[in-house]
């Protein structure tokens, strides 16, 4: 009985721990200034402790041009033919019943 | 001629005297109207003299029913103003009461405002909103700005038929069950639309959208529970001041106010309506007047016109007198015309009484009759016209012009025929 305790409660906490995962995650995507502030500093600390000179502002282009594209969706790059079988595939026989 | 000829003129016969009739129909109404126009004048001019009469209280000049109606509205306007001003010291009692009130209400106020400032919940509480607020107003922006791009990036997501398949299916899913060739394929295809990358990005972005919506709606009821933590204390603080007690009596001062101020409205409307000489007594006076004078003859009117103090009247009155004159005219022009209007709707009714009788007695049927060309139609329906022929002698002078005609018979009783039997 109380091994069987220990398995639920084991196992209720492992989904409540990807739970919690995911929702830093998701914060952590949220907190867009913070992140971008964070990113800056160290990129400024990096530069300065190997003595190279950066303009602050194109460190903040930088910072915006990279967050502006994350998330985005990337897409892939197939050659004519398997783009063309890929297609020929889900137009036909690939959608299910 | 022919019977055609022979109706067609009878019709114009009668439309001619159609025509005069309608020329002395006329006449008479543009009589009428001007004879009406005077009298309107006239009844306007006597007007203007009962207005300056009850103006001036000429009430010895007035007769007794016409003072006594002007007694009552003199009565029944004091009476109102004495209401009114009635009404009007109510609401300043109401209004005393009200300011009275409101000293007790800034004082209770002023002790509650003490009470909760040295209460420490409520201090906890106040910060606490304020907080609340401010935390909405810094995140709302950064709301937005997320939500914008979220919007701008996940329609890109719904644009690739690959991706969308897959997505579609299940794949990368729990639920996803398909085996076999088409597994395989699936998967192959995930590899061409670099599936796992974007599926995972897609997820995020779907999970930002909605805990940036339980976000704003942690935030609004982060407010609303301060907002509700801070109106209890000051609801337990107003009680325990009096304040609450205080404010309640305010609200039957407000409605005696409103239904006081509705009563004076009313009055005044009344007032107003007596004001502007509207006012049922004054009407009727001023009918009695205007009704006495009409009955006056030129020289008691002239004699009454005189005895008021102003000029005004008598020159209404000369007025009156030329005016009467015209319709005297009028009047006279007017039995001329109506007689001439009646002298055109009796020929009138005799020109049809002569197209009828001459159509029932077949004199217009064109397939029996003829006439001969000696035949002066015109003169003869003068004639009847003028009164010199009756219908009978109309149709006896008719007769020997007639020519009868059988058509389908080999026997035509005609002038032609009865020369054939002779």
């Amino acid at each position: 009985m109380a091994q069987a305790g220990l398995g639920d409660q084991l196992g209720a906490m492992a989904i409540i721990d990807e739970l919690r995962h995911r929702q830093m995650v998701v914060d952590e995507q949220l907190d867009l200034p913070q992140r971008r502030a964070e990113v800056a500093q160290r990129i400024r600390d990096y530069y300065a402790g190997n003595g190279i000179a950066v303009d602050e502002a194109l460190i903040e282009e930088g910072i915006r041009a990279y967050f502006d594209h994350r998330l985005e969706f990337e897409a892939g790059q197939p050659g004519k033919f398997d783009s063309g079988v890929a297609l020929a595939y889900i137009r036909t026989v690939g959608r299910p019943g | 001629m022919d019977a055609f000829v022979f109706k067609t003129t009878l019709q114009d016969n009668t439309r001619l005297y159609q025509g005069k009739l309608h020329g002395c129909q006329e006449r008479a109404a543009e009589e009428a109207a001007y004879e009406l126009q005077l009298e309107q004048r006239i009844a306007a001019c006597l007007g203007r003299i009962a207005t300056l009469q009850l103006d001036q209280h000429a009430h010895a000049a007035l007769a007794g029913d016409v003072a006594r109606e002007l007694e009552f509205r003199a009565d029944e306007q004091q009476v109102l103003n004495a209401e009114l001003a009635a009404v009007h010291g109510e609401i300043d009692g109401h209004l005393a009461a009200m300011r009275a009130l409101s000293a007790e209400i800034k004082a209770a106020n002023g002790r509650t405002g003490a009470f909760l400032t040295a209460h420490r919940d409520f201090l906890a509480s106040t910060r606490e909103y304020e907080l609340a607020v401010a935390a909405q107003a810094a995140n709302a922006a950064g709301h937005a700005q997320l939500h914008a791009e979220i919007d701008a990036k996940l329609p890109a997501y719904r644009s690739e038929p690959l991706y969308v398949f897959l997505v579609d299916v299940g794949y990368g899913t729990d639920a996803y069950a398909r085996a076999g060739v088409s597994r395989g394929m699936d998967s192959w295809i995930a590899g061409l639309c670099n599936f796992d990358a974007n599926w995972a990005n897609e997820k995020m972005l779907l999970a930002m959208r909605t805990e940036l919506l339980n976000r704003a709606h942690r935030d609004s009821q982060r407010i609303e529970a301060a907002r509700q933590a801070l109106d209890r204390l000051a609801d337990a603080a107003s009680a325990e001041t009096g304040a609450e007690l205080i404010a309640k009596r305010m609200a039957p001062l407000e409605a005696a106010i409103a239904q006081a101020e509705s009563r004076a409205r009313k009055i005044d409307a009344v007032l107003a309506d007596y004001a502007a000489r509207r006012d049922p007594r004054y009407r009727k006076a001023h009918e009695l007047v205007s009704a006495s004078l009409h009955a006056h003859s030129i020289d008691a009117l002239v004699a009454q016109a005189r005895r008021t103090p102003g000029a005004e009247d008598d020159q209404l009155v000369l007025e009156i007198i030329a005016l009467q004159d015209k319709l005297a005219g009028c009047r006279r022009d007017g039995a001329r015309v109506e007689q001439a209007r009646q002298a055109a709707e009796a020929d009138v009714q005799r020109a049809v009484e002569l197209e009828q009788e001459m159509q029932r007695g077949g004199y217009c049927d064109g397939a029996r009759v003829q006439y001969g060309d000696d035949l002066n139609l015109r003169q003869l329906v003068g004639r009847y016209m003028n009164g010199d022929l009756s219908l009978g002698a109309l149709a006896r002078e008719l007769e020997p012009h007639v020519r009868v005609q059988t058509v389908h018979s080999a026997y035509q009783e005609t002038q032609w025929g009865r020369q054939q039997r002779g």
